[in-house]
């Protein structure tokens, strides 16, 4: 993968935003958040291509797009007084290593145990680094977010 | 009941609806732990174990008082979390009385939640949207999306009948394997393995994978491991429904 150009990166960030805005109302998130996990979801297939055309490695690519997903859900988070999961699980979808699983499938049907493990290895590789990823921002505290003054609705006391 | 019986209530039956709803295992006993401290007590304690739920409150006039639950039924819904969430809040804040939480856990229980048809919607603009993402073409994609209405579909009607995760994950292999065959027949041009990544997405238990190992780090080992192995033998299944499809056609 040599020719990645910024119109294509853009181009598959906003079909992330799609995704994730799909996959916001399976988890069925409240409406009036859905734009904002979309809006995660663009972020997330940026950053993750960005970082990967640089350095060629999922792995990292996927470490530091988590960390910035996981920042900016626990932003809005304490923008949107609501729980900061509801906008990290939307927007780290398209980082979820499906291929991995895919493709340690088949190699294990077409019975070739060396790309089964390999594979399968991967796969662990990336939901770990998406684990660590989101880790290492969770330990941040909580004031660590509030640079900015609050926008959007204020707190509701229902 | 007297008044700690009612409050332990409140904290399990807050608890169940986050345990279902997919929050995290340390989000369920902090609300827990929170809602137990406005009785004043010293010592509470709050557990969030994979299917089950403790809380106890140590009396020293009357005896302690401890109660179980155990959740079997798990599913994905941020409304309920919020909801739970602000309720327990403004609970602890003191701006709603006791009677008043249990009577918006009931209501938050029975709350309303998108129609069929837009969730299968959103299956299908997961599986679409993500095919293209994985650079995919325009057909892959629009293929998948066909998937992932159906694929929808099928994940209602199964919800519906409560059938075992293990056959839902197993048949939504097997159809997205299937259909991604079909339309390949039909239209030459499509790549197999691009549908059917980008479809068995919104199924993949890829987030119970990522919060499992997250549980492990923080050092709630038991749910940690129970979600590993839940994400692990949901994972087989799609992997063999899937398997199982494109043995069909071997020519693929």
């Amino acid at each position: 993968m040599t020719d990645i150009t910024l119109k294509m990166i853009v181009f598959q960030a906003a079909f992330s935003f799609v995704g994730s805005w799909g996959y916001s109302i399976i988890c069925n998130a409240p409406r009036r958040e859905l734009l904002y996990s979309g809006i995660n979801g663009f972020l997330s297939w940026f950053v993750y291509m960005l970082v990967f055309s640089y350095t060629e490695s999922a792995t990292t690519a996927t470490l530091i797009a988590t960390m910035a997903i996981t920042a900016t859900a626990r932003f809005l988070s304490y923008h949107r007084q609501e729980p900061s999961i509801l906008y990290q699980i939307p927007g780290v979808l398209s980082l979820v290593p499906g291929a991995a699983v895919y493709n340690t499938m088949q190699a294990a049907i077409k019975g070739n145990i060396l790309s089964t493990y390999s594979n399968a290895l991967t796969g662990f590789k990336l939901s770990g680094a998406i684990a660590i990823g989101s880790l290492i921002i969770l330990v941040l505290p909580y004031k660590a977010f509030e640079i900015f003054p609050r926008f959007g609705k204020k707190k509701q006391n229902n | 009941m007297d008044d700690d019986t009612k409050l332990l209530n409140l904290a399990l039956d807050a608890g169940e609806i986050m345990m279902t709803s997919g929050a995290e295992t340390y989000r369920v006993q902090d609300t827990m732990l929170r809602i137990l401290s406005v009785s004043g007590r010293k010592h509470v304690e709050a557990l969030a174990l994979s299917t089950m739920l403790i809380v106890s409150l140590p009396r020293e006039e009357k005896g302690p008082l401890s109660m179980a639950r155990g959740v079997s039924d798990r599913s994905v819904n941020f409304e309920k979390i919020c909801a739970v969430n602000n309720m327990s809040r403004s609970f602890v804040a003191g701006k709603i009385t006791l009677e008043e939480a249990t009577q918006k856990v009931l209501e938050i229980h029975y709350a309303p939640s998108f129609a069929p048809w837009q969730r299968i919607l959103g299956y299908a603009l997961t599986s679409g949207g993500l095919t293209m993402v994985y650079n995919g073409t325009f057909w892959d994609g629009v293929a998948a999306f066909f998937i992932g209405t159906l694929l929808g579909i099928m994940t209602y009607i199964m919800s519906k009948r409560k059938t075992s995760y293990f056959f839902s994950s197993f048949i939504g292999g097997l159809l997205t394997g299937l259909l991604a065959c079909l339309f390949h027949l039909i239209l030459p041009f499509t790549q197999i393995d691009m549908m059917i990544v980008g479809s068995i997405m919104p199924i993949l238990p890829g987030i119970t994978l990522t919060k499992g190992i997250r549980d492990l780090l923080e050092g709630n080992f038991i749910s940690g491991n129970a979600k590993l192995m839940e994400a692990f033998l949901i994972a087989c299944a799609i992997a063999a429904g899937v398997a199982m499809a494109l043995s069909i056609f071997p020519n693929f």
